[in-house]
C-alpha cells in the first residue's frame, strides 16, 4: 500500500471554508484563519526593508528591481518533499526572447514573503506501484520517471537479506523499437527521475525500470511507454500527395494518409545510448529474469496517443 | 486580387486565478491587467474597425479559462473595483503632477481618459460582458475565434495518459459551445505543443484547423514544397499552419523588434514602485508594492532606469503608425518574392501571445489599428485573412506528418520538462490515471459521488495548467505555482481517496472545493472514460 503522508484536507479539520484572509499579506499582516497556512521557504529570509520616509511624493529616480527585459533566469529549487530528483546532461536553462516577455503576464517577481493559506500536502514519495513512465524532452533527451512499490525492497530484504536489499540499485534499461539494448543507467538512492540521451530522427523508444543486485542480477519492474525522438531537418522525400480540406473536414482520416510512406527510423547502432553523464557504469543486464506482476501483459503496455498513431 | 495573405493569430490566454477565500489577490491582477491594457483596448480597436468599414481579419484564441474568467461574477465585480481605484489614482496624479512635478503632467491626464474609456466601454457599452463583443465581431464575419485545451494543460506532456488529452480537447470544446454558441473549427494548441498522434482528439471533437511552430512544417515529412508559407493537412485531416518567422521577430523581438523603440513606453517602471505607499493608498493592498498600471517614461535607449525620459503619448502614437507601415511593407515584398514560385497565393501566418499587445507592447493594439487600416486602404497586394477563409478559397493541401514541435525554447518542451518543474509530472501522472480509474469505476454514482467526481475532475485540470511548469522555469511568481499545484493535486487526492473508500466522503468537503475551484460548472467526468 502507499505510504500515505497525508491526511485529509484541512477543510476537513475545520469544517468550513475560510472566508478571510488575505492573499497578498506578509507576515506581519496575516489574519488569522479557520485553514492552517503554510509558510513558504521565503519567509524564513529577512523581511524586506521598510520604505523610508518621504516628505513628498515625489517619483523615485530608479527602480533597480525592474530589468527590461528580464534577461537572468531564476532557476528554482526542485520541490522539496519530492526527494532527490537525479538531473543529467542539463545545460543552463534560458528562455528564449518571446518567454522572456511572456513572463511579463505573471509579475511580479522578487516579492516580499507572503503566506499563503495552502493545503496541508505531502507530495506522496511513492504511490506503491511498480511503474515507469517516459517522455520526450527533445530530439536529445527523454525524461524518466518512475514508482516503486515498496514491497519490492521488503521482498528482496526476506529473500537475499538486509546487505543485499541495501546495495540493490534500481535500473533503467533502454530500449529502441529494433530491439536492441541501448543502455543501462544505474540510479542512485533517492532518485525518481532520469534524463536519459536519445538518438534523434523518429526513433521509437522505451525504457524498462528494474533493480540490480550486488552480484550483478537484474530484476525487472515495469516497463514504460514507448515514445519516439522527433526528426529533425528536412525530409528527403517530397510531397506529392495533396488532398481536399473539405474532404478532410467531414471528420474521417484522409485516405490519402495511406499514401504517405512511413518514415523509415534512423538506422540502430550497438550502443544507441549511453547512461547519463557522470553516473555509474551500466549494469550487467542478464535480461533472463522472470517480470513482476506489475509487468503489463503483451498486448497491453500502457502508451499513449503517439503510440497509437505509430501503431 | 491580392498577391498573398497575411493571417495574424492572438493567442489570448490567462491561467484560472481567482480566490474569494481572499478579499484581494495579487495573482489576480494578472487578469485585471490584461483586461485594462489588451482586451478592452482590443475590443475597442476592433469596434472602430468595425464602424468604419475595415475589412479587417483576425484570429484569436480565448482560452476556456480566460472565458471563465471573464464570466464569472465574482471577477468581474473585483475588476470594477480595481477600476475605480485605476480612475481615483489617475484623478490625484493629475493633481499632484500638476503641483509638483510638471513634466508628467500631460501623460497623467492622458492616463485619466483611458482608464476612464476602458470603464466606460467594458461597464456601459458591454454591460461588463467581454465576450459578447468578441461574439459581435465573430458573428460580423471577421474574427475567428478558436478554443484551446480546456485549462492550457501542455499536451505532449499527457501522452502517457491519452483520455487526459482527450479530456482537454472535450471540455474546451463543450466549454466553447457553451459559452459562444456554436462548436469552434479551430483550436491552438497549448504552447503549441504537437505531438504526432494527438490530433486524432482534435479530428474527434470536430476541429478542423490548428497552428505549429515553423519546424513543425519545414521538418515534416515528406517535405511540403512551400514550406511554411501554405498550409498542409496532417494524416489525421487536421489542417495545420506554420508560423512564420520573419514577422513575428518583427514584433517579438525587444531588441530588433518594434516593441523596442525608444518612443514607446517602458514597461518596467511603474509609480507602484516609486510613489510612497501612504500616497498610492488603497491601490496596493496591505502595502505591498505591485504594478498599478501608471507608468510615466519612454524605452529612451539603452540607458540605466534612473535615466529613462517622459513618455509622450504622440510620439509613441506616430511610431505606432510608422511601424505599421513597415510591417506591411515587409509583407508585400515577402508575398511579393514568393508568390511567382508557389501555385497558390503564399499565407504568412503571424502567431503572437495577446497579451503582448497592450499589456507588455502598450501601443501594440494602435499598431494593429494602424495595420488594418493601411491595409485596406492603401494597397492591394497583400490582403487578411482568418485560416478558414484561406481554406475555402485554397482548399487542396498537401498531405504531410509535423514531427513533435513546440514554440517553447529551442522548439521542443524543454521549458515545460526541466530540473526545476519536472517533479510535477510523476504526480500528474498518476492523477490522471487516476481521474480515469474513476470513470470507469462509477457507472452510476450518489449525487454526492457525482459532484465528487466532477470536481475531481476540475482539480486535475486546473493542476495541469502549463502556466505553472512555465513559471517555475522563468522564475516569477514561483511559490504560488507550486502552491496552486500542490492544492490541486491534494484536493484531487483527497476526492479520490474518498471515492475509492480510503476516507470519508463529507459534503461540506466537496462544497469547499467546489466554492474554491469552481472552473467548468458543466463538466461530466465521464469524458475520462
Amino acid at each position: 500500500m502507499a505510504k500515505q503522508a497525508n491526511g485529509p484536507p484541512d477543510s476537513v479539520r475545520a469544517g468550513a471554508r475560510a472566508a478571510s484572509g488575505r492573499g497578498t499579506t506578509g507576515a506581519s499582516t496575516a489574519t488569522p484563519t479557520p485553514r492552517a497556512r503554510r509558510r513558504s521557504p521565503a519567509a524564513t529570509s529577512s523581511p524586506a526593508p521598510a520604505e523610508p520616509k518621504k516628505s513628498s511624493v515625489a517619483i523615485r529616480a530608479a527602480n533597480p528591481k525592474s530589468p527590461r527585459p528580464p534577461r537572468q533566469t531564476k532557476s528554482s529549487a526542485p520541490e522539496p518533499e519530492t526527494g532527490g530528483t537525479a538531473q543529467a546532461g542539463q545545460g543552463a536553462l534560458s528562455l528564449s526572447e518571446e518567454e522572456q516577455i511572456g513572463s511579463a503576464k505573471y509579475l511580479p517577481r522578487d516579492l516580499p514573503p507572503r503566506v499563503f493559506e495552502e493545503e496541508r500536502f505531502i507530495f506522496p514519495e511513492t504511490y506503491g506501484v511498480n511503474r515507469v513512465r517516459l517522455l520526450v524532452k527533445d530530439p536529445h533527451w527523454l525524461f524518466a520517471h518512475w514508482d516503486v512499490d515498496p514491497r519490492v525492497r521488503e521482498g528482496l530484504r526476506r529473500e537475499k537479506g538486509e546487505r543485499i536489499a541495501v546495495l540493490a540499485r534500481l535500473t533503467l534499461r533502454l530500449t529502441d523499437d529494433h530491439g536492441g539494448i541501448g543502455g543501462a543507467t544505474v540510479l542512485p538512492e533517492g532518485a525518481r527521475s532520469w534524463y536519459l540521451r536519445a538518438v534523434p530522427g523518429h526513433r521509437s523508444y522505451r525504457v524498462e525500470l528494474g533493480i540490480t543486485l550486488p552480484s550483478g542480477e537484474y530484476r525487472s519492474l515495469a516497463r514504460s511507454n514507448a515514445v519516439a525522438t522527433p526528426r529533425t531537418g528536412p525530409s528527403p522525400e517530397k510531397a506529392r500527395r495533396r488532398a481536399s480540406y473539405r474532404l478532410a473536414a467531414k471528420g474521417a482520416p484522409l485516405a490519402a494518409a495511406a499514401d504517405i510512406a512511413p518514415e523509415p527510423q534512423a538506422a540502430p547502432r550497438r550502443r544507441a545510448a549511453k547512461g547519463a553523464p557522470g553516473t555509474a557504469p551500466a549494469a550487467r543486464a542478464a535480461g533472463t529474469e522472470p517480470v513482476s506482476a506489475n509487468e503489463p501483459a503483451p498486448g497491453s503496455e500502457p502508451g499513449g496517443a503517439s503510440d497509437l498513431f505509430r501503431r | 486580387m491580392p498577391q498573398g495573405y497575411w493571417s495574424p493569430v492572438l493567442h489570448a490566454h490567462l491561467p484560472y486565478v481567482r480566490h474569494p477565500e481572499y478579499p484581494e489577490f495579487l495573482e489576480e491582477d494578472w487578469f485585471f491587467e490584461a483586461l485594462t491594457e489588451t482586451y478592452v483596448p482590443l475590443v475597442r480597436v476592433l469596434d472602430g474597425l468595425l464602424r468604419d468599414g475595415v475589412d479587417y481579419r483576425l484570429t484569436m484564441t480565448l482560452s476556456p479559462p480566460l472565458l471563465a474568467m471573464m464570466s464569472d461574477g465574482l471577477l468581474v465585480e473585483r475588476y470594477h473595483r480595481y477600476l475605480d481605484r485605476l480612475v481615483t489614482l489617475a484623478e490625484k496624479e493629475i493633481s499632484r503632477t500638476a503641483r509638483e512635478d510638471q513634466r508628467f503632467h500631460d501623460v497623467t491626464r492622458f492616463y485619466l481618459g483611458e482608464f476612464t474609456d476602458i470603464r466606460r466601454v467594458f461597464r456601459e457599452v458591454y454591460g461588463s460582458n467581454l465576450i459578447q463583443a468578441f461574439r459581435n465581431h465573430r458573428d460580423a464575419g471577421k474574427l475567428e475565434i478558436i478554443t484551446c485545451g480546456a485549462t492550457h494543460g501542455f499536451l505532449p506532456l499527457m501522452d502517457t495518459v491519452p483520455e487526459a488529452v482527450r479530456a482537454q480537447v472535450q471540455i474546451a470544446v463543450g466549454h466553447y459551445r457553451e459559452l459562444l454558441g456554436r462548436d469552434p473549427a479551430g483550436i491552438w494548441l497549448p504552447e503549441c505543443g504537437y505531438l504526432p498522434g494527438q490530433d486524432r482528439f482534435l479530428r474527434e471533437a470536430g476541429l478542423r484547423f490548428s497552428f505549429i511552430e515553423s519546424h513543425g512544417v519545414t521538418d515534416a515529412h515528406p517535405r511540403p514544397s512551400h514550406g511554411v508559407l501554405a498550409p498542409i493537412i496532417s494524416p489525421e485531416g487536421i489542417a495545420f499552419f506554420a508560423r512564420d518567422m520573419e514577422s513575428s521577430r518583427q514584433v517579438w523581438s525587444a531588441e530588433s523588434g518594434y516593441p523596442g523603440d525608444n518612443d514607446y513606453r517602458e514597461f518596467y517602471k511603474d509609480v507602484g514602485w516609486e510613489l510612497p505607499v501612504d500616497y498610492l493608498g488603497e491601490i496596493l493592498p496591505d502595502g505591498m508594492r505591485k504594478n498599478v498600471g501608471l507608468k510615466y517614461y519612454r524605452v529612451t535607449g539603452k540607458v540605466g532606469l534612473q535615466d529613462k525620459q517622459p513618455y509622450v503619448r504622440e510620439w509613441a502614437l506616430g511610431k505606432a503608425a510608422s511601424h505599421a507601415g513597415n510591417f506591411l511593407e515587409n509583407r508585400q515584398r515577402q508575398v511579393l518574392a514568393h508568390a511567382p514560385r508557389m501555385s497558390q497565393p503564399p499565407l504568412v501566418v503571424s502567431p503572437y501571445d495577446a497579451e503582448l499587445f497592450g499589456h507588455w507592447w502598450y501601443e501594440g493594439p494602435d499598431f494593429l489599428n494602424f495595420l488594418f487600416r493601411k491595409m485596406h486602404f492603401d494597397q492591394d497586394v497583400v490582403k487578411p485573412v482568418t485560416p478558414p477563409q484561406f481554406l475555402d478559397m485554397h482548399p487542396d493541401c498537401e498531405v504531410a506528418q509535423p514531427p513533435f514541435c513546440t514554440w517553447g525554447a529551442r522548439g521542443y518542451a524543454e521549458v515545460w520538462l526541466n530540473p526545476g518543474n519536472d517533479w510535477i509530472y510523476p504526480h500528474l501522472d498518476v492523477a490522471a490515471e487516476r481521474m480515469v480509474e474513476l470513470a470507469r469505476r462509477f457507472e452510476w454514482p450518489s449525487p454526492l459521488e457525482r459532484r465528487a467526481l466532477d470536481q475531481a475532475a476540475r482539480e486535475l485540470l486546473l493542476a495541469q495548467s502549463s502556466d505553472w511548469a512555465f513559471i517555475m522555469k522563468t522564475g516569477t511568481t514561483v511559490e504560488y505555482a507550486k502552491k496552486r499545484t500542490r492544492d490541486h493535486v491534494a484536493r484531487f487526492t483527497y476526492l479520490y481517496r474518498a471515492l475509492t473508500g480510503e476516507t470519508m466522503l463529507e459534503e461540506p468537503i466537496v462544497r469547499d472545493f467546489e466554492w474554491r475551484d469552481n472552473l467548468f460548472p458543466q463538466i461530466d467526468y465521464r469524458v475520462y472514460k
